[in-house]
């Protein structure tokens, strides 16, 4: 899955660990989903939406 | 809600608390055992089975901590978890096998420590595939 988490984080100025603290994870967690390593849980999707104040869909996109 | 940095601080003084704590009873059932001069089975017994309180206690502190991780970091424990048992498991059993052709008995006692040490492996294994 695709994501354009990096972006919106640069864009709202946080640091990796600054997000980790206000999704309750970890600086490697954050690392891992910039990269696409790591596919959120449902849970973890929805903070991260909350977060950004964004719909799922305009963070996440399936690899076509 | 406890912080993940908090928790990982507890958990590495709870290590170490337990580290001393297994390093003293361990030293102090043999110490016993060997010296005390009891030959009463029931309570040699007692005596030998002493550091298995500890060792139930860190699988308390390990279960704690990775309830307290996120949900990669979970993930990695769990993957790390399935390596040593795998691992463990087929060495073991190869041996085990091989005692059948004339190789020495091997001990019991060396498996926890095997599976830790494959663990650990695991561990960093699992996390290379999320870097």
């Amino acid at each position: 899955m695709k994501n354009s988490l990096k972006e919106l984080r640069t864009e709202a100025g946080w640091s990796q660990v600054a997000l980790g603290e206000k999704l309750g994870v970890s600086r490697q967690t954050i690392i891992a989903l910039e990269n696409g390593k790591y596919d959120p849980s449902l849970k973890l999707a929805f903070s991260l939406a909350k977060v950004f104040e964004r719909r799922i869909e305009d963070i996440f996109t399936t690899e076509e | 809600m406890e912080s993940l940095c908090e928790s990982n601080k507890q958990y590495r003084r709870q290590m170490l608390i337990w580290a001393v704590t297994y390093c003293v009873v361990t030293y102090a059932s043999v110490y016993t055992l060997k010296n005390a001069g009891i030959e009463h089975f029931g309570l040699r017994t007692l005596i030998a089975l002493t550091p298995m309180l500890p060792i139930a206690w860190v699988g308390i502190i390990i279960m704690r901590f990775v309830r307290s991780l996120d949900e990669m970091q979970q993930k990695i424990q769990f993957e790390a978890v399935v390596f040593s048992a795998v691992m463990t498991g087929m060495l073991t059993g190869a041996y085990g096998f091989m005692e059948g052709v004339g190789y020495p008995k091997l001990d019991t006692i060396w498996i926890l420590p095997m599976l830790m040490i494959f663990w650990t492996i695991g561990q960093a294994l699992a996390r290379r595939r999320y870097k």
